[in-house]
């Protein structure tokens, strides 16, 4: 018997494994309990310990062949790499951040799609309401009846009238109203969004539906003459609403941009790229609708001067174009 | 190809900020199903739970409807999301398959790269559903059958993920992120860190096989005490005969084998050192040539 001269390998693991058992220990701890159990020392360990794991991955991959050590370091490492790279900022941070700087930016990045798909809801808009101005009929056709609730061209002007300045349904009703509208818009908003990756088409045309609707509409009130009434009732909240139907559409029309034109990219990596840009904007839209359900489920039916309504209608579009124009321009 | 079971292992390498290769297998559509389906079941729990407590504390009427509304909208827009922000890229399902989310390009995974991933199971699985359950909602009075069409349409990108290479689905597409298994190895010992040595080997007898030849030796010791004798002494034998080593006595096989793999690793190792790769023992016998 005798002493053969211990491998490299093996001298190798023999002064590193205590780390690698230690970083596993934090490692699992975070995924069991999340980063914020983590103790400050132990916090400024994990990092330290993950970089010195990888590079004995590294080393390990040139001079051992012990298969269960690269098995269990490439394993290690991986969970490690998810509990240093996972999401790291943390969330209050970067939602000031994003609606700080990043949102108004990436909106006036988009603005070719933004006018598209304002164009193409504008476009629908005309359509409806010459359509509808030439034969009232036609209104059956483009408004659904779950969504007209009575309000259609068989209906009396007063009742038509009593609608936009309906005080009488209780607080009650105004809150579920207000969330059945904000869950509806921003899920109709993500939808938008979603089809641009059916080539873009899809969006288009729920752009132009939707304009086609609201354009109807406007044509029955105009035939009676409450086309200043109707505008009253509906801009307050609409400014918003709308605005973020045409912000999702165009981040729909982006995502199919981004996969039918790639530029230089290959399109799954303009996709990636440019999905990204998308899905934060429809983020912001999302946080567009929930105000504009505020506004229509609350202030709506409170206020029924015209004054006062045209007022905030402008007010919500000044602030709209100044955020969007002007925020983080410096930063 | 669909791929369902476990027994594949597809490799992708990510390069971490580090600059180091890490290789993840991914995930199989089968487990991905597997996944996604138990996230809808936990889903539709939540929201029964919340329905329930709600309708304890508030019994009943327009409040109700107005918080279950809003509590359904926010569960189907953000569970996904949300638990793959807070749970570092994993939701509840995928945790218990083991599976992660990860950047494709080794970076970090963005709040927004999470975001866009989940957005556009609208289109992938909540929109066909709708759909055949409401085709009017496509335009007023549209047929059953135009709703089952576009629902025909919209599963063609659910099946996206099962007949792409990287297994992506249209949300990894647009948010450049891959779902990988994150499995768990143990830490076994060195089957060649042992103090005692009685057998050695020349040069020329460690030159015969080459890297596969010493992992199925190394998964055969690791096994231990549940590899019969027989089958040891058929491999010793078998060893012995083609390095050309004199019989070994009964009772030491075991012994025998830790030793060859010890020094047959050393050999190699020493190789790869030198740049000297020796894949197998066809690799080995060529080299040997020359």
């Amino acid at each position: 018997m005798s002493d053969a001269p211990t491998l490299k390998s093996v001298e190798f693991r023999r002064e590193r494994q205590a780390s690698w058992v230690e970083l596993e220990v934090l490692v699992d701890q975070v995924s069991k309990r999340g980063t914020r159990s983590l103790s400050a020392e132990d916090a400024a360990r994990l990092p330290m310990l993950y970089r010195g794991t990888l590079s004995a991955l590294s080393v390990a991959r040139a001079i051992s062949l012990d298969q269960n050590v690269l098995a269990y370091l490439e394993s290690l490492c991986g969970r490690a790499y998810f509990a240093v790279y996972g999401t790291k900022v943390p969330l209050w941070i970067s939602l000031r951040t994003f609606f700080w700087s990043w949102l108004p930016r990436a909106m006036r990045s988009i603005r070719w799609p933004l006018l598209l798909a304002a164009a193409f809801m504008a476009a629908g808009g005309l359509a409806g309401f010459f359509l509808t101005l030439d034969d009232m009929d036609r209104y059956y056709a483009f408004v659904p009846s779950a969504m007209s609730d009575g309000r259609n061209p068989a209906a009396t002007t007063e009742f038509l009238r009593a609608g936009l300045y309906d005080q009488t349904s209780v607080v009650d009703r105004l809150v579920g109203f207000a969330s059945f509208l904000f869950s509806h818009n921003a899920r109709i908003g993500m939808m938008a969004f979603a089809l641009g990756f059916a080539a873009g088409l899809p969006v288009l045309y729920l752009l132009f539906y939707n304009g086609l609707i609201l354009g109807s509409f406007a044509a029955l009130y105009h035939a009676r003459g409450l086309s200043v009434d109707l505008w009253g009732w509906l801009l307050p909240h609409g400014v918003t609403e709308l605005g973020a139907v045409v912000v999702c559409g165009a981040a729909g029309l982006v995502l199919a941009r981004a996969l039918m034109f790639p530029g230089r990219y290959s399109r799954v990596e303009s996709l990636a790229r440019q999905g990204r840009v998308a899905a934060g904007i429809v983020a912001g839209a999302v946080g567009m609708f929930f105000l504009a359900a505020l506004i229509e489920g609350i202030f709506r039916q409170t206020v029924t001067d015209g004054l006062l309504r045209y007022g905030l209608a402008l007010a919500t579009l000044a602030l709209w174009t100044l955020y969007f124009g002007f925020a983080g321009r410096r930063a | 190809m669909i791929r369902w079971g476990k027994e594949v292992a597809d490799l992708r390498e990510v390069v971490t900020p580090e600059g180091v290769p890490l290789q993840f297998s991914l995930a199989t559509f089968g487990e991905r199903l597997t996944a996604f389906l138990t996230d809808v079941v936990l889903m539709f729990l939540i929201l029964i739970v919340i329905v329930v407590v709600m309708l304890f504390s508030f019994g009943g009427g327009h409040y109700l409807g107005a918080a279950a509304t809003l509590a359904m909208f926010l569960i189907r827009s953000f569970y996904f999301a949300g638990f793959e922000y807070a749970m570092r890229g994993a939701t509840p399902g995928k945790r218990m398959l083991r599976l992660r989310v990860i950047d494709r390009r080794g970076g970090t995974l963005e709040p927004a790269a999470i975001f866009a991933r989940n957005l556009t199971r609208e289109l992938e699985f909540f929109l066909p559903l709708a759909l055949m359950v409401q085709p009017a909602a496509l335009y007023p009075g549209a047929k059953g059958w135009i709703g089952w069409a576009s629902s025909a349409w919209c599963f063609v990108f659910l099946v996206i993920p099962a007949i792409n290479r990287d297994r992506l689905r249209v949300g990894d597409l647009v948010g450049g992120t891959m779902v990988v298994r994150a499995p768990r190895a143990a830490l076994l010992g060195d089957v060649a860190d042992d103090a005692s040595v009685a057998f050695t080997f020349t040069t020329e007898q460690l030159g015969h096989y080459g890297n596969y030849e010493l992992q199925v030796l190394e998964d055969l010791l690791r096994k231990g005490d549940n590899v019969d004798l027989d089958s040891i002494a058929i491999v010793v034998e078998k060893i012995r005969r083609r390095i050309d080593h004199p019989l070994v006595k009964q009772g030491l096989e075991a012994q025998f084998l830790r030793d060859f793999y010890a020094a047959q690793r050393s050999a190699l190792e020493r190789g790869m050192l030198f740049g000297k790769k020796k894949a197998d023992k066809n690799a080995a016998r060529a080299r040997s040539l020359d």
